[in-house]
């Protein structure tokens, strides 16, 4: 058996080009079936965490996707506002233990800036019921004063006292700025792995301060405050994107619900955050699957390529075999042969895909976090990736068999006296 | 000049080391016998040249001999044992534990190194593997005592079988058919690819070291200058009742 | 190695390949009906804990209770959909599921039941904490349950592949807290021992 091995894998190192590229495919295909598994739970679970905590989330009537997309996620465009009227209601609400107002619209070179009141530091949690924590800094105090997310601070090398512009706007490349009211960074969070990260915060008086003398999106021309000057004016807001909401008592959520559904003075919806992840999860959950089945798809494709290869060659070596037959090798041992060369190759290319993931997730891990939020995990390969590596190994050593049982039936056929 | 003895053949009492009986042959799709033998004897040592033209079934001859093939009729005994009798699979190991070969080209494995090549029957076969380790000797020493009786020095023994001349490739094929001390030594027109002076060289290595292994030669050629070399020489067309001018394979 | 057993390999080694991502994937969706309720019984139960009670979500509802008693002064034949009584009607309704009270006599009992997940909190871990409602779509689909037909259950530990709708078998303890009514305070907490899926034979799930 060791004889046969130590053959197989000198034959397999002699063809070793043309090889090569079937090892690579095997890899490549590993490196997908893997790589996709981990970053699909990697994204669940951040995802699950993102808001934590929080019992109903209140806005406009739209869809339970999208208001979750831009109140947890910061993705996205509010349709709609709320008026803060309503905002006062809820909080008066008896039900209600508190609320957590929000704005967005304005975003600083691609990331969105949330308008909040200090109560959302004291309320918001993630994960396991974690609270934001600042790594350096404090809260907001002043009116034109920032909290940086960590991915913002880090991205852009920003410290503290440092200025910065807000766009008005989200998207696009060439947003008007609000370029007489720079902000100071006053706190940097420490990073939370969730979308807070990305996020910039202010006070919502500073939303309504910079968009004084704005009209439609743009600035009113010839009519411009300067920042000293706003403070006289009343900023309160008129209108916020959405308000999370925390009840004294949780199981009395749906009561609260309804209420907020019924609420006669403007149209409104709360949703339940769990409830709403689970099913906007749904729907990547689609796009997860198709994911994995491309995957597999191309595992069995490149499984296919090795036994193309090593069918191709089988042709050439009709000779090598019929020496071996001659030197005491059965047609079963050249069935081993055979089969052993085939799972080397894809045991080989299997061992480099896995390596490939456990190297290049952790490379491109801080570019991937800081471009998309997403903490990729370090930990050990889960059980369905063993499972998936286990799987394209047997589909490997079980392709094998083809070639190998080609070259049996050569082996007899051919005897010792093969011309080739 | 070394010194090398059978320890495992049930010959020491002298009888025919390969015997074939009343052998007939076709092949699955032909009409007509390829193989019509009456009677064929090889004594321990012996040397016999069989010589033919082509097509007359000579490699078709050596199937047989070394139980590759199986006759339709008659019986075919190497050291007592008739290959009949055997299972493909027992005939593979015995075959590899009695009988060595060369053939006529591309008689190594292009991967492997020389001495690897010549080490390889031992490593496919317990009894050759034994014999060569008789004597307090090992594998890879009687392998390098090989490669030295055929004159192939030190320095090729690691290069790739590959790399070396026709004449060097032959000359690692005899010595590996004779690692193991096998008792019989089977040769399809091993000097045909090879010129003149080689050929003369080769044949004097090899037939020294059958002589010195005490291994029977069974030689097959269409060339009747080297007969002489030979103790006894058969013209096949004059055995074989079937031979035919085309090889019917 | 004849070709038969080669293709039955073959065979077996496609079918390993095409299973494991599905595997990995979530569970697909149980197909309950909007509206359906969990059968318990022992073929349903988890048998590892006896030594909770199968209770049912009757039990919960004190027998007293009486929601429709306001609205028996109403002839609903009269009213048609559009009628401003019929929703005030509604309302009222809703109102009085919102303040349903609780059964005092199960405060204490160790029960197990099964029901249908609404998520509150999930964590890596697992989900920790969520609202067991008796009927499939409650709060998503339908309207939500009265208040003593949801239980706020606690997992002792996180469960992993629950998720909204999903349905299980609960074990725990029941408390049943009188808080505020009016504010629709009061209601059932269990700290849950055991959270299993809920299997039913002959269902596909």
């Amino acid at each position: 058996m060791k004889t046969f091995l130590r053959l197989a894998a000198r034959s397999a190192w002699n063809r070793r080009f043309v090889l090569s590229l079937a090892v690579l495919s095997i890899a490549l295909s590993t490196f997908l079936l893997v790589g996709i598994e981990r970053i699909r739970s990697d994204v669940h679970e951040n995802f699950a965490q993102s808001v934590s905590g929080t019992d109903l989330i209140v806005g406009a009537r739209t869809g339970p996707v999208q208001l979750v997309l831009y109140a947890v996620f910061h993705i996205g465009a509010a349709t709609n506002n709320m008026r803060w009227t309503s905002v006062e209601a809820l909080s008066a609400d008896p039900a209600v233990a508190w609320t957590v107002p929000i704005s967005l619209g304005d975003s600083h070179q691609g990331f969105p800036v949330l308008g909040t009141t200090p109560a959302y530091f004291e309320h918001f949690r993630y994960g396991d019921g974690q609270p934001l924590v600042f790594r350096a800094g404090k809260l907001f105090d002043g009116l034109f004063e920032a909290v940086l997310g960590a991915d913002v601070a880090d991205a852009l090398g920003y410290r503290l006292g440092d200025h910065i512009v807000l766009s008005h706007g989200i998207g696009n490349p060439n947003l008007p700025q609000h370029t007489d009211k720079p902000f100071v960074v006053t706190g940097i969070l420490a990073r939370t792995g969730t979308p807070v990260d990305r996020t910039v915060h202010v006070s919502l008086a500073a939303i309504e301060a910079i968009h004084l003398d704005w009209q439609g999106g743009a600035p009113i021309a010839g009519f411009a405050i300067p920042a000293d000057m706003v403070r006289k004016f009343d900023l309160t807001p008129k209108t916020v994107t959405a308000v999370l909401v925390g009840l004294k008592n949780r199981a009395a959520v749906f009561a609260m619900q309804r209420r907020v559904a019924g609420f006669k003075e403007e149209p409104l919806m709360g949703v339940l955050p769990g409830v709403a992840l689970d099913e906007l999860w749904q729907v990547i959950g689609i796009g997860e699957r198709a994911l994995l089945v491309i995957s597999t798809l191309v595992a069995a494709v490149s499984l296919a390529g090795l036994v193309a290869v090593v069918l191709a060659s089988l042709n050439e070596r009709r000779r090598e075999l019929a020496i071996l037959r001659a030197l005491g090798a059965g047609p079963r041992h050249i069935l081993l042969l055979l089969a052993l060369e085939g799972a080397l190759i894809a045991t080989t290319g299997t061992v480099i895909g896995v390596v490939a993931v456990a190297v290049l997730l952790p490379a491109i891990g801080p570019l991937v976090l800081t471009r998309y939020g997403l903490a990729l995990s370090l930990s050990a390969p889960t059980p369905t990736q063993q499972l998936l590596v286990a799987a394209v190994l047997g589909a490997g050593w079980v392709a094998s068999l083809i070639p190998a049982y080609r070259a049996y039936r050569y082996s007899l056929i051919d005897g010792l006296t093969s011309q080739v | 000049m070394v010194t090398m003895t059978n320890i495992d053949s049930p010959q020491s009492a002298g009888r025919h080391v390969l015997e074939a009986c009343g052998v007939r042959f076709r092949w699955p799709r032909s009409p007509a016998n390829c193989i019509d033998l009456e009677s064929l004897q090889v004594a321990p040592g012996e040397h016999v040249f069989i010589h033919g033209p082509s097509g007359c079934g000579k490699s078709t001859l050596l199937s047989l001999l070394a139980g590759v093939i199986v006759p339709q009729s008659g019986s075919v005994r190497l050291l007592e044992r008739s290959w009949s009798a055997l299972s493909t699979w027992d005939r593979d190991a015995y075959r590899v534990a009695h009988v060595g070969f060369i053939f006529q080209q591309f008689n190594l494995l292009p991967y492997l190194s020389v001495l690897e090549n010549v080490e390889l029957p031992c490593r496919l076969s317990r009894v050759r593997a034994a014999n060569a380790q008789a004597n307090g000797s090992s594998t890879r020493g009687q392998a390098e005592e090989l490669l030295l009786e055929m004159q192939l020095e030190r320095e090729v023994w690691n290069r790739p079988a590959s790399m070396l001349s026709v004449g060097q490739q032959q000359r690692v094929a005899a010595a590996r058919a004779l690692i193991g001390l096998p008792e019989v030594v089977l040769a399809d027109e091993p000097t045909s690819s090879l010129d003149e002076d080689r050929r003369n060289a080769f044949l004097d290595l090899l037939l020294r070291v059958c002589t010195a292994a005490h291994s029977a030669l069974v030689f097959v050629s269409h060339d009747l200058r080297i007969a002489e070399r030979f103790q006894r020489l058969l013209e096949l067309p004059a055995l074989n009742r079937a031979a035919a001018p085309e090889r019917v394979a | 190695m004849n070709p038969r057993q080669i293709s039955l390999w073959l065979a077996i080694a496609a079918t390993t390949v095409w299973i494991a991502p599905a595997g990995s994937a979530e569970p697909a969706k149980s197909n309950y009906a909007i509206g359906e309720r969990l059968h318990g019984g022992p073929a349903g139960g988890p048998s590892h804990t006896a030594t909770y009670r199968e209770a049912a979500w009757e039990e919960l509802v004190p027998k007293d209770w009486d929601p429709v008693k306001d609205l028996r002064k109403l002839d609903f034949s009269q009213l048609d959909d559009a009628d401003p009584r019929a929703s005030r009607a509604l309302d009222r309704m809703r109102e009085i599921w919102d303040q349903a009270p609780v059964n005092r006599a199960l405060d204490g009992a160790a029960i197990k039941l099964p029901g249908f997940v609404v998520p509150l909190e999930q964590t890596k871990s697992g989900l920790r904490e969520f609202l067991l409602v008796p009927y499939f779509g409650a709060c998503i689909h339908v309207p939500p349950p009265p208040a003593n037909q949801i239980i706020h259950v606690f997992a002792a530990k996180p469960v992993k592949g629950v998720h909204a709708m999903t349905a299980v078998w609960v074990s725990g303890i029941l408390k049943s807290e009188r808080k505020n009514s009016a504010m629709g305070m009061s209601g059932y907490r269990m700290e849950a021992k055991v959270v299993e899926r809920y299997e039913e034979k002959g269902k596909a799930r």
